[in-house]
């Protein structure tokens, strides 16, 4: 084994081990309900959300077949990913993004709706003292 | 290298299946919040959009994880497949800015007729 090969296992086995260290840090803080995942899938409102939803589905689907792909070859080799998987992730956020838009023009009116209110509460408030 | 592989293998099979473990057993003991899942947000009614798109993504990932245990390669998804999920996503979208709309109309009504 040359010096090269020598650094390149020793710097693999550190980057193994700090990744799993990780690993093992956040699978245990979530399974000890440290990272709380009631809300993983709601939106602002605290109602759940499909696009949230299916982008967690396609992220567990697509990670969990590139693992096994790799894993199957001897030795491991990234397979090629086809430009339909990214159309498939793309269409899951871009509709993720649009239905977060459209629902953030509804929260922003109601806030304005708010906002309205607590102003025209506060000149009620105001006449009311003058009088 | 041979223990550095099966290590890294061993590891990342760890991370990704308790992950997905534990995100699968709390959203079926409803410890992930599910609530209003496939209900409409602003009529608060069950949405028939929400529904197909549900479905659709169902069918997608069983689709994906059968190619890819069949090829052993990442599949390529057929045309229709994308335009159908995007023909999906379209209708769900439609739907929601809908029923926005609608809901900004009625107030904007409200408040010219009160």
């Amino acid at each position: 084994m040359t010096r090269y090969e020598l650094l390149g296992l020793v710097i693999g086995w550190l980057l193994t081990i700090i990744i799993a260290l990780l690993a093992a840090k956040i699978v245990i803080k979530v399974w000890r309900d440290e990272i709380d995942l009631e809300f993983l899938i709601s939106d602002d409102n605290g109602d759940a959300s499909l696009s949230r939803f299916q982008f967690l589905v396609f992220t567990f689907v697509v990670a969990m077949s590139l693992f096994y792909l790799i894993v199957i070859k001897t030795p491991p080799d990234y397979p090629a990913i086809p430009n339909q998987i990214l159309a498939l992730l793309g269409i899951s956020g871009g509709s993720y993004v649009l239905a977060k838009g459209i629902t953030g023009g509804g929260a922003a009116d109601t806030s304005t709706e708010v906002t309205e209110k607590k102003t025209g509460d506060a000149a009620e408030v105001k006449t009311d003292t003058k009088t | 290298m041979n223990t550095l592989f099966t290590f890294m293998r061993y590891e990342m099979f760890f991370l990704l299946a308790s992950l997905a473990a534990i995100v699968g057993y709390r959203l079926l003991t409803g410890r992930i919040n599910t609530k209003g899942l496939l209900t409409d947000k602003v009529t608060h009614e069950f949405s028939p959009g929400r529904l197909q798109m549900l479905i659709a993504t169902a069918l997608v990932a069983i689709y994906f994880i059968v190619q890819v245990l069949e090829t052993e390669k990442m599949p390529q998804l057929p045309q229709e497949f994308i335009l159908a999920l995007g023909g999906s996503h379209l209708l769900y979208l439609g739907g929601k800015t809908y029923s926005v709309l609608v809901d900004k109309l009625a107030k904007i009504a409200g408040r010219i007729n009160p």
